[in-house]
């Protein structure tokens, strides 16, 4: 598409307006349910298919946790086939397409992909993804429908990293960070319970989209922090401060058992001002650590098995890797 | 002065001929098959006390079309079916008696969903057909659709090449790039290039329009998407630059299919001479087919010497956070969002914006204990419309009052603009994930203007000490006016950038 660079701050005019409060449904911390969502689809080289799929989790505290099951499984079935959520769509051997097992607080976009052949364009499945938790079963329905088609744009543009829809050729050239993990890829790390690990990572990226945010100034007075703390967070689309991070998370597993050191910036939409999350009202990018090295300690407390997952996000675009760690019970 | 000679222009005025003839996509009447079929009369004798029982097509009917439908549907015009002589009217009869039974709802012919009895009613260029006019068509389809004596039928309208626009042709034209989007392609969001502004002195605009002319260049005529009628989904755009100042114009919002804003008398909005269209966020989404497509605005200017008094308001009122929408719900879902005003306002206009899924959306106005609605209704992510406020009648409202915004939400396998209602959805930019806004316009108010509109208001609507003004809470106390000043030294006190 051809078109001129011009970088306006037309969006932004909005945040100058008069200003508002927005609630639409009850803040519940604890009890609800999560919503498995059908993101998009995008195609691959090969001509296969990547289905995109995340969550919302209607809780902003509890980390729902539902194991691979009955209750959290995949399958390929004839388009309407799994529409009667008393009908059950159950294989093992399917089941498992790398979902998530620990569900984070409130809306996680864009978080895994599952691959289906070319083939899946000729024909009238769709692959469905159930998931049963708060007292209620919820469906998301992947297809190929036109509407879905999703690119590294649309990622930006719908978890915020694009403001109400503005790009320029830099931004739409932004590539993801990449990680190059010092620590586990490929291995599983064994460890006893109240024992920790590092976990380090290289984390470099292409500087776009511009860092966002601001702190205060270190010389700001107490009355100059506390008026900036009375100005009201304003937004009516989805937004989101951009910065390089680098966060662990627990993917699969326990969450409870589980501490991380430093403190992780949470990958989920916490949209509540000053809270640790790109999307959150005043929240300031971290600084690059020394050889953009980024190291974290996590511990844990509980036998079991656990997924962690590590994500760079840049704002717009982001990486993941994964780690599998073993923890044994303590030496008696 | 206020200047006042802006008024709504004759529907009559409206009037059509797409002079690039390439307008395919503006289409009033998405047609199908199996809604035509759907729509055929069930033969049951229908009550009507407004339509006369011997309705015909020559004395009855062409009136109506004439007035509503031919700005589109006639010999190259945007529709796909022109509605002049009877002969083109008869097949399509149950189809329009379907249509405009709609109400206020998605699909409803003309394009308008302003719902009736609730609210302020009052406003500009309101494109609704009245309750006796649609009971009217409905008689005639019903009696068998009568073509009646042909001496009756009204002289055929003479159609000229200035009427595409709603307003009537504007004072100024400016055309943004083509844009192309294939058939198929991922939703986009960026910068078009800028677009030089052809005028030699600073204007007032009290009007601008913006429509959207497109051509499908593929093959896939049955291929549809959401809002697939339109590929420019949305443009937030400005003006900058000019001699006079390095400053900025902020516009509305453009939206696919949405009709023109007119602003507060007393707030013309600055276009510069020498200063260019420019817009960072076009969004641009897939038809189904490849199409492309360039955006005409039309300006409308205030007389030369015109000045604003009024103080243009920017504001944010919605919520594009908390979105949650379960799929598959049979019942209409609900989102919520508030504000408090921090000015005397005037509401100009009330602009629903939602997406997909949207079906309704309510304002309602919170003055201390008084809870009362200013406006209800339906919503077409086809058609995005906004309701313009007759002057007269646009709600007064005074600083401390809490506006509340309800938005109704179809994920019922009925609605008409969702891919696949089962599926959950949330907020984003995408014409298939959600917004929740109103985009209408505003204008702050000083005391002393607040209470002379007020008085003003009860004056033009001759009210007695019984009578209650719809959106207006503190008409009735018959404040005193303000006593007179000496004029301020520094002119009007207008924003050029139409933000506080």
């Amino acid at each position: 598409m051809k078109a001129r660079s011009i970088l306006l701050l037309t969006t932004s005019l909005l945040l100058l307006a008069e200003g508002g409060i927005a609630q639409s449904r009850p803040s519940f911390d604890f009890g609800q349910g999560v919503s498995p969502a059908f993101e998009g689809w995008e195609e691959n080289e090969d001509g296969s298919f990547n289905i995109v799929f995340g969550y919302m989790n209607r809780n902003w505290e509890e980390k729902v946790q539902v194991p691979v099951g009955p209750s959290n499984y995949f399958a390929l079935v004839d388009h309407g086939a799994l529409n009667d959520s008393e009908v059950s769509g159950y294989d093992a051997n399917r089941a498992d397409q790398g979902q998530p097992t620990v569900f984070l607080p409130r809306r996680n976009r864009f978080i895994f992909k599952v691959r289906v052949p070319a083939s899946f364009a000729e024909g009238s499945q769709e692959l469905v993804w159930t998931l049963e938790s708060g007292g209620s079963l919820e469906r998301a329905y992947g297809s190929l429908a036109r509407d879905y088609r999703i690119d590294n744009m649309i990622i930006m543009s719908e978890t915020g990293a694009l403001g109400a829809g503005s790009s320029n050729e830099q931004v739409r050239a932004n590539t993801p960070p990449v990680i190059e993990l010092e620590t586990g890829i490929d291995q599983v790390l064994t460890v006893r319970t109240g024992e920790s690990v590092t976990l380090a990572a290289r984390v470099t990226d292409d500087g776009v989209p511009r860092r966002g945010g601001s702190a205060p100034s270190p010389t700001a007075t107490p009355e100059q922090l506390l008026n900036r703390a009375l100005n009201p967070p304003r937004r009516i689309t989805v937004g989101k401060v951009n910065g390089l991070y680098f966060s662990w998370y627990v993917y699969r597993g326990q969450a409870g058992p589980v501490s991380f050191d430093p403190p992780q910036v949470k990958t989920w939409e916490d949209t509540r001002a000053f809270a640790n999350s790109p999307w959150a009202p005043f929240w300031v990018p971290p600084a690059a650590p020394e050889g953009d090295r980024w190291v974290t300690i996590a511990t844990f407390n509980e036998p079991g098995t656990y997924i962690l997952r590590g994500r760079a996000d840049d704002g717009g675009l982001f990486s993941d890797v994964e780690v599998t760690v073993q923890v044994t019970g303590p030496v008696l | 002065m206020r200047s006042r000679e802006m008024g709504a222009p004759a529907r009559m005025r409206a009037v059509v001929a797409a002079s690039s003839g390439v307008l395919a996509l503006l289409v009033p009447l998405l047609l199908s098959a199996q809604l035509l079929a759907s729509a055929a009369p069930a033969g049951s004798s229908r009550a009507s006390s407004a339509a006369p029982a011997d309705v015909t097509f020559s004395r009855d009917i062409a009136p109506i079309l004439q007035e509503n439908c031919q700005v589109c549907h006639r010999p190259n015009g945007v529709a796909p079916m022109a509605l002049v002589t009877y002969d083109q009217v008869r097949p399509w009869a149950p189809l329009i008696q379907h249509r405009t039974g709609l109400k206020d709802r998605a699909g409803v012919m003309p394009p308008y969903y302003l719902e009736r009895g609730i609210g302020i009613q009052q406003m500009q260029n309101d494109e609704r057909l009245t309750v006796e006019e649609i009971e009217m068509i409905a008689t005639w389809v019903e009696a068998g659709a009568p073509e009646g004596d042909l001496a009756d039928l009204p002289a055929p309208i003479e159609w000229d090449d200035s009427g595409a626009w709603r307003l009537g042709e504007p004072d100024l034209i400016v055309n943004t790039q083509e844009f192309f989007v294939e058939a198929g392609a991922p939703d986009w969001w960026g910068d078009m290039e800028s677009v030089d502004i052809p005028m030699e002195g600073d204007r007032y605009v009290r009007a601008v329009a913006i429509r959207e002319v497109n051509t499908v260049v593929g093959d896939a005529a049955n291929e549809t998407s959401v809002g697939g009628r339109w590929i420019v989904h949305h443009m937030i755009w400005t003006t900058v630059g000019g001699d006079s100042s390095s400053g900025l114009t902020a516009w509305p919002v453009h939206e696919l299919g949405r009709n023109p804003d007119i602003f507060a008398p007393e707030a013309g909005r600055l276009l510069r001479a020498g200063s260019r269209v420019t817009s960072n966020s076009v969004h641009l989404h897939s038809s189904g087919r490849d199409t492309r497509a360039h955006l005409e605005i039309g300006f409308y200017f205030h007389p030369p010497d015109y000045q604003p008094e009024y103080r243009s308001l920017g504001f944010e009122l919605g919520d594009g956070v908390n979105i949650d929408i379960r799929g598959g719900e049979e019942n209409l879902q609900e989102l919520h969002a508030y504000q408090v005003l921090e000015n005397h306002t005037k509401i100009v206009s009330f602009e629903p914006h939602l997406h997909g899924p949207g079906y309704r959306m309510c304002l309602e106005a919170i003055w201390g204990m008084q809870i009362e609605t200013l406006n209800c209704s339906g919503y077409d992510h086809n058609w995005v419309k906004q309701y313009v406020y007759d002057d007269e009648n646009a709600p007064l409202l005074p600083a401390g009052t809490v506006l509340h915004l309800v938005g109704y939400m179809d994920m019922s396998e009925d609605s008409p603009n969702v891919p696949d209602p089962r599926n959950w959805q949330g907020s984003g930019n995408r014409s298939i994930t959600n917004m929740f806004i109103d985009l209408g316009s505003r204008v702050a108010l000083t005391d002393e203007q607040f209470v002379e509109e007020m008085a003003r208001r009860r004056e033009v609507h001759q009210v007695s000490v019984n009578d209650h003004i719809v959106g207006c809470p503190l008409c009735m106390a018959n404040l005193p006016p303000f006593p007179a000043e000496e004029p301020a030294a520094d002119g009007p006190t207008n924003n050029d950038n139409g933000q506080p």
